[in-house]
């Protein structure tokens, strides 16, 4: 059965999403900071989950990188598969936050040219509620904390020696 | 430095191009002025187009330029003419195309190309023993940040070049260009000859657009073909002083595939040289080549 455990770890929130608005070298910085947050946040939501997961996403490419479009084309690819896990996670566990709404169809620079305009805009555009949805997600998953207050006051039983919650 | 003298396909099969929906000429048919036909080539086995000069067309022989004017080989032979900039297209997919080469072959050159990828492979008696895919993409090119990635100008390389096939007797290569929007200006083939390791190259068009400023100053501007060209330095080892100065002049006034830097596609250039240099000073030579592109 899944589990939460050590549900006290420190999950940062996800900062503030690029925007098409953005000046390019602002976008960059944005970007880079939004990016590696989604990365990290995966890495620290699934330390604190047993029996579910958050497929890892890889690194997302460092600036400057020779190989950027490859490998921002494969972090892109991966974003809806956190989106099916992490709404897969709250429905396990019932958090109290709306599902992830599904991103748009990811762009690629290395397929339909013709595709990549329209599927980038509307990729960068999806990100602001992306982030504020993960937000609303990180929160509610922290709050689901075995020793807090709020756990207490729900009377869902955690067992601190098979670390799994029951319904008390 | 390379250079590719491009042979003849044998035992042609074209999948994929459209083919033209014109009639096949006939001698007993009387064709009014731009009547187009279609008409194969005795020799080549290639169809091409022509359009007549008159009305009243009636019986007069395709070569006879009074009456019929050769507009170009028809849409799946055009890979095959010596024009570069004359595509083979396909608005529904691939392009496949198998053959026998009439020489030696261990160079495949794709030029003016439309496509997401090409690949070549080689068949003998009935096994592949070679097979190699280039991808066309270069929208990672350039590409450092998130900024170029979501923003950035995609683009298609356009040339393709495989030298590393294996020479065997009656080979068979089959080239398939895939993608939704499909097109091939010059698929060549033959012996790459080696002209030594690429020292310097520049590289430019001649564009043959019409640009008249009228008495106000205005421009009236027609965009039409271009060709490229340029200029490349090699250097090799003097002792191949004679096998390359004795080679050039027999490519001359002949139209070749030059490959200024392999790795470097906008030096792929479909042409004949208009003149070269090759010095001596031992141990090594150089050579100097001026490349004349063809539209």
């Amino acid at each position: 059965m899944p589990s939460i455990v050590n549900g006290g770890a420190f999950i940062p929130l996800i900062p503030t999403a690029p925007a098409a608005s953005e000046s390019p070298s602002s976008f960059v910085v944005t970007a880079n900071t939004f990016f590696l947050s989604l990365y990290l946040m995966v890495r620290e939501v699934n330390s604190v989950l047993i029996g579910i997961s958050i497929t890892a996403l890889p690194a997302p490419p460092a600036a400057a990188d020779s190989g950027f479009a490859g490998s921002a084309d494969t972090f892109v690819a991966d974003l809806p598969g956190l989106v099916t896990d992490v709404n897969a996670i709250i429905s396990t566990f019932s958090l109290p936050c709306s599902s992830i709404t599904a991103l748009p169809t990811t762009p690629s620079r290395g397929g339909d040219p013709v595709n990549f305009p329209g599927r980038a805009a509307a990729e960068v555009a999806a990100l602001p509620t992306l982030r504020t949805q993960l937000n609303a997600f990180i929160t509610a998953l922290l709050a689901y904390n075995p020793n807090s207050t709020r756990f207490d006051a729900t009377g869902v039983h955690w067992d601190s020696t098979t670390h799994t919650w029951d319904a008390g | 430095v390379r250079v590719i003298l491009t042979g003849l396909p044998t035992s042609l099969t074209i999948t994929g191009p459209v083919a033209e929906s014109l009639p096949t000429y006939s001698g007993g048919t009387t064709y009014g002025l731009g009547d187009r036909v279609l008409a194969t080539d005795g020799t080549t086995g290639f169809e091409y187009i022509y359009e007549s000069a008159s009305a009243g067309n009636t019986g007069h022989s395709l070569a006879d330029p009074a009456w019929w004017i050769p507009v170009s080989a028809a849409n799946p032979w055009r890979m095959f003419d010596q024009v570069a900039s004359s595509q083979t297209t396909s608005l529904t997919g691939s392009i496949f195309t198998s053959f026998t080469p009439d020489q030696i072959t261990n160079t495949i050159s794709l030029l003016n190309i439309v496509g997401d990828s090409a690949t070549v492979e080689v068949v003998v008696s009935g096994s592949t023993v070679y097979s190699r895919t280039i991808s066309l993409s270069s929208a990672g090119d350039g590409v450092t940040d998130w900024y170029q990635y979501f923003f950035g100008n995609i683009a298609r390389r356009t040339d393709a070049l495989f030298t590393d096939l294996p020479s065997y007797a009656g080979q068979q290569i089959r080239v398939t260009l895939t993608g939704t929007n499909v097109a091939i200006g010059t698929l060549g083939f033959g012996y790459g000859y080696d002209l030594g390791t690429t020292t310097e190259l520049s590289v430019g068009i001649d564009d043959y657009s019409k640009k008249q400023a009228d008495q106000f100053g205005n421009y009236q501007i027609v965009q039409r073909a271009y060709a490229k060209n340029g200029s490349f330095t090699s250097v090799f080892p003097a002792e191949r002083f004679d096998d390359i100065a004795g080679l050039l002049p027999k490519y001359r006034a002949t139209p070749a595939i030059w490959i200024g830097d392999d790795d470097s596609a906008a030096s792929y250039i479909y042409g004949f040289y208009s003149s070269h240099r090759v010095k001596r000073q031992d141990p090594i030579a150089t050579l100097t080549l001026d490349i004349k592109g063809l539209t």
